[in-house]
Formats: structure tokens, C-alpha cells, sequence
């Protein structure tokens, strides 16, 4: 009898130090929840993605397992939510998804932005043109003969084509303005508001130095009605040749509407 | 023996009483004084997929000392990583996971991250599924669509960054073309929170005689790993521009790349 209390002693004890990792769950979880926390740890959707959350309680006897919640958002342009946890991403924000279980609360800070990960095409005018070489922001006909140098009078419409991704808030991507300048790696991000801000730089060298084109102030939403992006960016060129001594030209742009081409950019 | 049979059971329960083996020696049964805050303390916040990670859990006590204290453990996302009863954590799956302490009803918490093991050799199946190109002839004479190749990678991982080179080479056989190219080039980029890698880089045609020619830019790079980690699947695009500066784009697919065991 002795020899059979030992060894169930020796068994309850070898039970009781197994290191084998196990599933947060129990049985019988008992009391009240003394943590809740939100899973997944996801706080970024971009707008029309769906994510479902879960609450998980953690007991007084250290045993923790998934349970039901009342679940709440505070921003419903932001997003939605239902009462399983389903989320919908409505518009670009910030919202607090928060869940309550047996008292106990669990917050998560959500933010919902726009998607631009796309190729976008389309046309942008011209609103202001200074500096540069004389002439350059003047449409006055070419004074001599030969193949004159374009010129980026305002009202001028230019073509755009911009090549976007980002998978967060932060966007990479290339810019080109056709008829004005090669094409500008840019990188910027997504603001609060849902707002594209880019700046981009290509730099040159040539014997003398260094030169650049530059893209400024780039700053676009997307409509969501029509899905076109809209906004202003300013763009910088050299002057003709190159020239050092010359300013280089600088032109503000509004875009009037670029929209996403049939190119997908294929991700995985 | 009758007193050999008493003592066995007095031992088994000193063993019980004041915990299993090496860990924390600081019993927290009910009658004991309980500590008034917890801190967990990891040498890390970040562990890849199969991967261990030990915590400790630090318990402060009304009189102000701190000691080592006998927690239970447990996770709040099991698909991300689960934990022993002696603070091991060990990565699952990709993402982002609580460990949780509990002593007598007091709690601390910690975030970790666990992401995929990509560091290695790579190498399987890579196909062209998309090309537009400013002259339409480009896609058809060098990068013709459904176009099959083989793609190794050659990555090195540090935390959630990731750099590495990659080569690609096919076969392009048309009436018009029997040739077979090479591609090679780099690429440096980081591990999604979900556990893709992005990349960003170069890309260059390697000729017969070493040089480096057709420069593009290796664009919009996403894989993920898959079977446990043991393979990798994805997508990548080559960028360029035309003479006019609108884009061009030669789009791959690939995968499943089957990890090289190593030499």
C-alpha cells in the first residue's frame, strides 16, 4: 500500500512537471477573467478587407481559452463590426475595436487605409510654372529654328503614369511625367486622413557635378465614388544642358484624374 | 523497508512542493504571500517558426523584493506560438502572440514575434504569366508568356530582414528564338507581420561572358513560405520604363521552391 502511494505520488509529480507545450484552454476555467486580450494582433486593414477577431480570457488559475464578448467600434465610417467579431474596413481612419467579457475589457487600435497599390494612368494640368530658362513657362512659339525644347505653360496637360505599392502605410513606387522628366523612384506614406504623400529624387552626375529632377508635395486621394486619385504634386527639372547656373524649373501640377489600369500588379 | 516505503513519498512531495527541476524555485501555492507585481523578461521579441525562446517571469513582492517566481504559462494565439509550464515558447506559425504569466490571479503579458525561417537555398519552378512591354516584339522574342525556368534563391535572415540573391533561368524556344538566358540579381526587403517577405532590387541578363547587361528593377516581390516552412511560393515583377517613361513590366510566378538541404 505504501509502495502504491509512492508511486502515485511519483506519477502526480511527473504529470505535473511535463514541459510538452500545450493549448491555451481548460476545462473547468474558474472565476471570473482576471486579463482579456484581443487576437489577432492585426491593427492595419486596408478599406473593403474583412478580418474576424477573437477574445481570449485568462482565469485567476493562470488557464486561459477563447470566449464569448460583446464586441464595440467607435468610428462606424471607419469600420464595422458585427456580433461575432467580424470586422469590415469602411474608410480610411483610425477606430478602437474593443471587447468586453465577464467585466473585463480589451482595446485595439485599428487603422484603415486606402489601397494605391496599383499602376495609375491619366492626366495632370499644369497650375504654376517659375524659374528655369527663359521661356519655359511661356507657350510664345519657338524663336528659332530646329527642334525646340518643351515648354510647361500653365494650362498645359501633361500625361502621368505612377507604379504604387505598399502593403502598409508606407508606399514605394515610381513617378513619371511624360514630355518633362525620366521617371523618379518616390516613396512617402499613407497620413491619417487616407492622403498619399510622396517625395522622389533622381540624381545625376555628369564632369561638373551633380543635377537632379525632383518630385515635391505630392498629395492624392482616391475618390471612392469613382475610384480615380486626385491631387497636386510639384516637379522640378534642370535647366536646358544641364545648366548649373539656371534655376531649375519648377511646375505645380493638379492631377485631374488618374485611374488604375487594366495592368495588375500581380501579388502573391 | 518500512522505512524506505515512508520515504519515498516524503521525497515525491518535497519535489512536488518546491517545483520541477531547474526552474524558479518560489513556490505560489495558496497561503503564500503573493507578489503584488509580475515582469517577464525574454531575450528576444522576435523567434522564427521552430524556434525556442525562454522566458522568465519576475515577481515583486510587498516588502519590495524581487525574485524568480513558479508561474502558469499559456498563449493567446496557439497557431502563433505555445508555451511549456517552464516559460519555453516555441514559434508555431507567423504572426503575433501574447505569453501570458499567472501568479495567484496577478498576470503579466508580453508581446513576441514569430516569423518564418527564410535563410537558406531555394530553388524550384518559375514561369512568366504576365509582360507588357513598351515594344510589343520584347515579349514576344524574349520574354514570351508560360515561358518555364528555374529560380534559386540564396537568402541570409537577420530578425525580420532579409537580403539575398536570386537566378533565373529559361528557355525561350519560339520559330523565331531558341535561346537560353540567365538572370541575376539581388534584393534586400523584410518579413510581413503575416510572414510574407517583400524584396527589392535589381535584375540583370548575365552573358556568356560574365557581364551584366539589361538592367530592370525587381519589383512588387511577395512569397510566403508554405508545408511547415519547407517550401516557398511567390511572385515577382521586373520593371523598366520606355524611351517614353511609361512602365514595363515582365511578371513571374513561382514556386514551390523546395529548401536545399545544406552541403
Amino acid at each position: 500500500m505504501t509502495r502504491l502511494l509512492a508511486l502515485g505520488c511519483m506519477l502526480v509529480c511527473v504529470t505535473g512537471c511535463s514541459d510538452s507545450p500545450t493549448a491555451p484552454t481548460s476545462p473547468t476555467p474558474t472565476g471570473s477573467p482576471v486579463l482579456l486580450t484581443i487576437t489577432p494582433a492585426t491593427s492595419l486593414l486596408k478599406v473593403g478587407a474583412n478580418e474576424t477577431f477573437s477574445a481570449f480570457a485568462v482565469f485567476p488559475d493562470g488557464s486561459g481559452t477563447t470566449v464569448a464578448a460583446q464586441w464595440l467600434i467607435d468610428q462606424a465610417a471607419v469600420a464595422t463590426v458585427q456580433a461575432s467579431g467580424f470586422i469590415t474596413a469602411i474608410g480610411p481612419g483610425v477606430a478602437t475595436l474593443t471587447a468586453r467579457a465577464d467585466e473585463r475589457t480589451a482595446s485595439r487600435s485599428l487603422r484603415v487605409i486606402p489601397d494605391y497599390a496599383a499602376t495609375w494612368e491619366g492626366d495632370a494640368r499644369i497650375v504654376e510654372c517659375r524659374d528655369g530658362d527663359p521661356g519655359d513657362c511661356t507657350s510664345a512659339p519657338c524663336p528659332t529654328r530646329g527642334v525646340c525644347p518643351p515648354v510647361y505653360p500653365p494650362g498645359r496637360i501633361l500625361r502621368i503614369a505612377a507604379v504604387l505599392t505598399h502593403r502598409d502605410e508606407h508606399v514605394a513606387g515610381f513617378v513619371s511625367v511624360t514630355e518633362c522628366c525620366p521617371v523618379i523612384p518616390a516613396k512617402g506614406t499613407i497620413d491619417l486622413s487616407g492622403a498619399l504623400i510622396l517625395d522622389g529624387v533622381l540624381e545625376r552626375r555628369d564632369s561638373i557635378g551633380s543635377y537632379e529632377w525632383r518630385l515635391l508635395d505630392w498629395k492624392t486621394t482616391i475618390d471612392s465614388a469613382t475610384g480615380s486619385m486626385r491631387g497636386s504634386f510639384v516637379q522640378t527639372k534642370p535647366a536646358f544642358g544641364n545648366n548649373r547656373t539656371t534655376p531649375p524649373t519648377r511646375i505645380r501640377c493638379e492631377i485631374i484624374d488618374l485611374r488604375r489600369t487594366s495592368q495588375v500588379l500581380r501579388t502573391f | 523497508m518500512v522505512r524506505w516505503s515512508f520515504l519515498v513519498p516524503a521525497v515525491s512531495s518535497l519535489t512536488l512542493a518546491f517545483g520541477c527541476g531547474n526552474g524558479p524555485t518560489e513556490p505560489s501555492s495558496p497561503g503564500t504571500s503573493a507578489p503584488v507585481s509580475l515582469s517577464l523578461s525574454a531575450p528576444s521579441d522576435l523567434v522564427k517558426v521552430r524556434e525556442t525562446i525562454s522566458f522568465a517571469v519576475i515577481g515583486t513582492f510587498a516588502d519590495g523584493s524581487a525574485r524568480p517566481v513558479v508561474a502558469r504559462w499559456t498563449t493567446d494565439t496557439p497557431a502563433v506560438a505555445v508555451v511549456d509550464q517552464r516559460g519555453n515558447v516555441n514559434g508555431v506559425g507567423s504572426g503575433r502572440v501574447n505569453v501570458i504569466a499567472t501568479v495567484q490571479a496577478q498576470t503579466a503579458m508580453k508581446s513576441l514575434r514569430v516569423v518564418p525561417d527564410y535563410a537558406g537555398r531555394w530553388t524550384g519552378l518559375t514561369v512568366i504569366v504576365s509582360c507588357r512591354m513598351g515594344d510589343f516584339r520584347t515579349c514576344g522574342r524574349s520574354f514570351p508568356i508560360d515561358t518555364k525556368g528555374t529560380l534559386t534563391l540564396a537568402l541570409s535572415q537577420d530578425d525580420a530582414v532579409v537580403t539575398g540573391g536570386l537566378d533565373v533561368t529559361y528557355r525561350v524556344f519560339t520559330f523565331l528564338t531558341d535561346s537560353v538566358t540567365t538572370r541575376v540579381g539581388n534584393g534586400t526587403g523584410t518579413i510581413l507581420e503575416d510572414g510574407r517577405l517583400t524584396l527589392e532590387g535589381r535584375l540583370w541578363t548575365r552573358l556568356s561572358d560574365g557581364r551584366l547587361v539589361g538592367e530592370s528593377t525587381l519589383w512588387n516581390w511577395m512569397s510566403a513560405a508554405e508545408a511547415n516552412g519547407e517550401s516557398v511560393r511567390g511572385a515577382f515583377q521586373e520593371l523598366s520604363f520606355s524611351f517614353g517613361g511609361f512602365p514595363q513590366y515582365v511578371g513571374w510566378e513561382f514556386g514551390p521552391l523546395a529548401r536545399v538541404p545544406p552541403p
